[in-house]
């Protein structure tokens, strides 16, 4: 993870850092989502699952959130009867992906959410620095 | 004329308060999906009793003696009660979205009271 030049040190500093690491991990999670509604048809491919991790920001105090790992989801793979497939074995079945689309979507649905709240959280934190700086200015 | 200095530090403590607040509710947002993270806040911004001098704060530590705007930021962080997911994850987001209009208006009105105070000192000297 690279660290942000943003604001220095101070409270608002910190909102802005968390604000951001948030949006950056729901950022991952829509990838990797989108990665695994794009494989949906992927002969052999397991979905790709992400987990979330807080961690203390080097920077300032704040608690920030980070993408810990990406893993493999080891569910069973769905096999279907195409012996026209290319990739069928002897006995006619195809091994596809594990994907469900309909979780993928629900996924998508959730990441693009908490993305958004965190926007929102660093629109507000912008707009108090910004009533302070026109504070300083009268 | 200490009365509005001593105003300004009850303001400044007051906005650092809310923006403080800002920064635990920006946290929360972001590790509303972190598993095992629970929701955070301060508790609420009071001044420490009064004294002689009007709204001086009190020093509830020898080491807060001065009664600096910092030692107005004695609140302490708590965690917020609400419900826990299935993960032990307790981010509300529509709480933290209530939360965070708080601590802005709250900033906006530390922000106004500032202003008047400085105004109120220009006047004194002589200024307009």
């Amino acid at each position: 993870m690279s660290e942000i030049p943003m604001f220095g040190k101070g409270p608002f500093g910190d909102a802005m850092r968390a604000a951001a690491s948030g949006m950056r991990a729901q950022a991952t999670r829509l990838r990797i989502a989108t990665e695994n509604v794009a494989n949906a048809a992927t002969p052999g491919y397991q979905r790709k699952q992400v987990s979330f991790a807080e961690e203390m920001d080097r920077a300032g105090g704040a608690s920030t959130v980070k993408v810990d790992r990406i893993s493999r989801d080891d569910a069973d793979l769905k096999r279907v009867f195409d012996p026209s497939h290319p990739a069928a074995g002897p006995d006619g079945y195809v091994t596809l992906s594990n994907v469900e689309t309909l979780v993928e979507m629900t996924d998508i649905r959730e990441a693009s959410r908490t993305y958004e709240a965190s926007l929102g959280a660093f629109d507000q934190t912008r707009k108090m620095y910004q009533s302070v700086i026109e504070l300083l200015r009268r | 004329m200490y009365g509005s200095l001593s105003l300004l530090k009850i303001a400044t403590g007051a906005a650092r308060h809310a923006a403080s607040r800002q920064t635990l509710i920006a946290q929360n947002v972001a590790n509303a999906d972190t598993p095992g993270y629970r929701a955070r806040d301060l508790e609420a911004f009071k001044v420490h009793g009064t004294s002689e001098d009007g709204f001086a704060a009190k020093a509830t530590r020898a080491a807060h003696a001065g009664a600096s705007a910092d030692s107005l930021l004695a609140a302490r962080t708590v965690d917020t009660p609400g419900p826990e997911s299935l993960n032990g994850n307790t981010v509300d987001l529509e709480d933290q979205l209530v939360r965070g209009a708080e601590a802005q208006q709250r900033h906006a009105m530390a922000l106004g009271v500032y202003g008047t105070a400085i105004g109120l000192v220009r006047t004194a000297i002589g200024k307009r």
